[in-house]
């Protein structure tokens, strides 16, 4: 019998508290088309509110019992929500109310909640909240739900309420170090690959593997290994053009982390201390990551908690791609031939991840006086640490049971973008990318979108002493 | 000459020229077939959810579809195939140009065939007088010559009776000239 006096069901065969963790695991439960049978089991598993309550008084400390406790509710985290403004103004949308009405009920019940009610708190953490902490910066205690939002996916992946599709991710992540089925070999082939196909265009790119000592640690998203592959010619031909001394780590690669969007808290360690491994294999000066938000996040900005590194820090100085970028064009590693300089009116999509919760707001204006003719340019509004989620935030793009929700959530960057007048939005991470994509796609509102790399080799001088010999 | 070819099917009306030549020139020279189809592009992010080439519509990717489609190949294919034994069938997502380059270095093919364009003529007379986008990513990065077919060849029984080699003096050309050459040679063509 449960705490609640309820006869204990069995857990699911797929869906149940058991962490994916190999191989064949992860084909039986992707082999359940959209999570049907894992979300009918998930109608019927219990909770162990022992584990619960328990995990909670090991994880649950000052700093959120503080916040649960001293929320005036006052209402001012209410229109800093896009899904409190997309939503009509819905009071159970107010983020304060969204976390007292999960994490602190669950708290004030002393973790005796019941599967209706977990089925509640995992649609409010994973479909009406991205966890892009804006509330944070207007609750005028500081109180940063988004946070806490984390905080509950963890308490919900653990009792075995976490959408089919992360569920997955972060078994990816146990199996692979990678959000994909990528393994390491298959990470160098394609870096190879990419190497070869553009060699004929750029004499003497190469890829440095597995160089120690080396200025630059690069690393990536697996997607570009798997469906993306003309990322990785971009960012190799760009280090390659800047003269950098480079090298990509044979393992330890991988920068996102779909276990931290899971609230898998063991895989989130794992995965950050996979790629600090490579760090300290290779002693690069820096490490540099791909142009996404969450990888940097991830790996950069809690990375260092997960992996119990008390500086808060991790092994080595680590840049997201913009700070490298706008260091290469500063410094004149990279120099733009102003004749090619956009003459589109442009827009900039501010990534929650590193620009509102990593401060990296004027780093991407720099980048764009570089790139865009002058006049050209047009900020959304609100911008920089103000701007809004792209929606798509959190996990929320790959989940297909809140798809409906997601595509709502559209709605407030779908009209940010549509004041700019802009038909270029750049968009200096995977996630927000995906989401313009996908305005485009459901909206049709006429614009272009684009990473900043694909633009810059297009814009790019070639120094004289790498130029084509014809 | 050839052991290996490619053939990079759409699985639609525009590749059907191009699949009866390329399993002629298998025949002809007892060469290895792959069959290789993209039927989806991945979208939404790290989810399972592709949008399939030919209907548009979002799916789901699983083992059972990815079974129905090399049935749907399969029976594309049957007519040509009845005379073929040393074929095999690849079907994958990603985009098609991409998917198409990395698995020919996968398998180092000596031809890839192609149908032209996958644009419907009837919208776009000019969809029958220019290569796709995929033909023109996929010729440009290569490793082995690119056999574009548009339109039927009615009287090709799989070997070839003369070549005609256009120059433009770029660097390409060597390579292009160096595959003619060896094809007229090893053949005793005009």
């Amino acid at each position: 019998m449960s705490d609640l006096g309820e006869a204990i069901m069995p857990e699911g065969t797929l869906c149940n508290k058991n962490p994916i963790q190999t191989e064949e695991a992860l084909k039986t439960l992707l082999s359940d088309t959209s999570g049907k049978k894992y979300y009918e089991e998930m109608k019927s598993i219990d909770i162990d509110s022992r584990l619960l309550w328990d995990t909670i008084h090991k994880t649950f400390h000052s700093r959120m019992r503080t916040w649960l406790e001293i929320c005036a509710h006052c209402g001012l985290c209410a229109d800093s929500c896009f899904f409190y403004r997309i939503h009509n103004r819905d009071p159970k949308q107010v983020p304060a109310y969204k976390i007292q009405s999960t994490l602190g009920e669950i708290i004030r019940r002393k973790g005796k909640v019941d599967n209706k009610f977990m089925w509640m708190a995992m649609e409010t953490a994973w479909a009406k909240c991205t966890c892009c902490n804006r509330c944070g910066l207007y609750c005028p205690h500081g109180i940063d739900m988004g946070v806490m939002f984390s905080y509950l996916r963890g308490l919900l992946y653990q009792q075995g309420f976490v959408p089919w599709e992360l569920k997955i991710g972060a078994g990816m992540h146990r199996v692979y170090h990678a959000q994909m089925d990528v393994t390491d070999e298959d990470f160098v082939e394609t870096f190879k690959w990419m190497a070869e196909e553009y060699q004929e265009d750029y004499p003497g790119l190469t890829i440095p593997i597995d160089k120690v000592g080396a200025d630059i640690m690069y690393t990536v998203n697996a997607r570009e290994v798997k469906h993306y592959p003309e990322a990785l010619a971009e960012a190799a031909i760009l280090f390659h053009l800047a003269g950098e001394n480079w090298t990509i780590p044979s393992s330890g690669w991988e920068q996102t982390s779909l276990a931290m969007f899971a609230g898998d808290w063991e895989a989130c360690k794992m995965q950050v201390e996979h790629v600090y491994a490579a760090m300290e294999r290779l002693r690069p000066k820096r490490m540099v990551g791909t142009e996404c938000g969450h990888a940097h996040r991830a790996t950069v900005v809690e990375g260092p908690y997960w992996a119990g590194r008390k500086d808060g820090r991790p092994p080595v100085e680590s840049l997201h791609y913009v700070e490298w970028l706008a260091e290469a064009l500063r410094t004149g590693k990279l120099k733009i031939d102003p004749s090619k300089r956009i003459k589109e009116r442009t827009t900039l999509q501010d990534s929650c991840n590193y620009i509102r919760n990593h401060g990296l707001k004027e780093i991407t204006r720099e980048i764009i006086g570089y790139i865009v003719e002058p006049g050209y340019f047009v900020d959304m509004a609100p911008n920089r640490d103000h701007n809004h989620c792209c929606g798509g935030g959190g996990g929320l793009n790959g989940i297909g049971i809140f798809r409906e929700q997601r595509n709502k959530a559209l709605i407030t960057k779908r009209d940010q973008i549509i004041k700019t007048g802009a038909t270029l939005v750049l968009a200096p991470c995977h996630n927000c990318w995906d989401a313009i994509r996908d305005i485009e796609k459901e909206y049709r509102i006429g614009i272009r979108w684009s990473l900043l790399r694909p633009l810059l080799i297009d814009l790019v001088e070639i120094p004289e002493h790498l130029k084509l010999n014809e | 000459m050839f052991d290996k070819i490619l053939f990079a099917t759409c699985a639609r009306d525009a590749c059907d020229a191009a699949a009866r030549m390329a399993f002629d020139i298998a025949q002809r020279y007892n060469a290895h077939i792959y069959v290789f189809h993209v039927f989806g592009v991945p979208t939404h992010g790290y989810s399972q959810v592709v949008i399939d080439l030919i209907t548009g519509d979002e799916l789901i990717l699983n083992e059972n579809y990815v079974d129905f489609v090399k049935e749907e190949i399969s029976d594309y294919c049957n007519q040509v195939l009845k005379n073929t034994k040393d074929y095999s069938f690849e079907v994958t997502i990603g985009f098609p140009h991409r998917e198409i380059l990395r698995f020919a270095r996968r398998i180092d093919p000596d031809l890839i065939v192609m149908g032209g364009s996958t644009g419907d003529p009837d919208i776009s007379f000019y969809k029958k007088t220019m290569t796709g986008s995929t033909y023109q990513r996929v010729a440009r990065a290569a490793r082995c010559p690119v056999l574009v077919v548009s339109r039927p060849a009615a009287s090709f029984g799989g070997h070839f009776s003369n070549v005609v080699f256009a120059a433009d003096f770029s660097i390409a050309d060597d390579a292009a000239f160096a595959f003619a050459f060896r094809l007229v040679q090893e053949q005793e063509l005009d």
